[in-house]
């Protein structure tokens, strides 16, 4: 992936771990970042 | 998944730890720092290991990382609001200013020629840079060992 789609893959998911009520992503709630940050195919199926 | 209130207290206490001192604290600092026993706390640690929300050092059972921090040097490199960090990964390197919401400075090398390599986050963006980031395991495989992913 480009550093660009890095940046917004670690921010979508990072930018809430300090907060107290952070819970880890669903399974369908991480296909839809991936999804967002145009990661597809088959090396990025879940 | 919903981590215990025990759980998550602990969590919160390590990535806050981190955060603010560039430092992942263990059992023993941890359990002082909550007025807990250790035992509770590596109970905790396990529980938190096991929902993969923290990785523990093969055999002694540390934690070698509260994602995005990383309790060992590495080869990514975090300079933050004058605190140094250090990252299992560059997902990892790039999230550290992600869940600090601040500018980051990351220092790391290519993993393909050994090149320095400085990448910079300022006012929540990325600062354009060459460079791409390469992933040698399909996610799907990930936790099939995250410390060789």
């Amino acid at each position: 992936m480009s550093l660009s789609q890095g940046w917004s893959l670690a921010h979508e998911w990072f930018k809430d771990r300090l907060n107290p009520d952070w819970r880890r992503y669903t399974l369908e709630e991480t296909k839809s970042i991936f999804s967002a940050i145009h990661l597809k195919g088959d090396f990025w199926q879940l | 998944m919903t981590l215990s209130s025990d759980d998550n207290t602990v969590r919160l206490h390590i990535v806050t730890q981190a955060a603010n001192t560039g430092r992942v604290p263990q059992a023993p600092a941890i359990a002082s720092a909550l007025g807990r026993s250790e035992a509770e706390i590596r109970a905790s640690i396990k529980n938190l290991a096991a929902e993969k929300i923290l990785m523990l050092a093969p055999n002694d059972g540390v934690i070698w990382a509260a994602a995005p921090f990383c309790a060992t040097p590495s080869p990514f490199y975090v300079v933050s609001n004058g605190v140094d960090y250090s990252a299992i990964c560059i997902w990892d390197a790039l999230g550290i200013p992600a869940a600090l919401h601040q500018d980051a400075v990351i220092h790391t090398v290519c993993g393909d020629c050994g090149d320095a390599m400085t990448v910079k986050i300022r006012d929540g963006n990325l600062v354009p840079a060459e460079g791409i980031i390469h992933f040698g395991v399909p996610a799907r495989n990930w936790w099939d060992n995250i410390g060789f992913t």
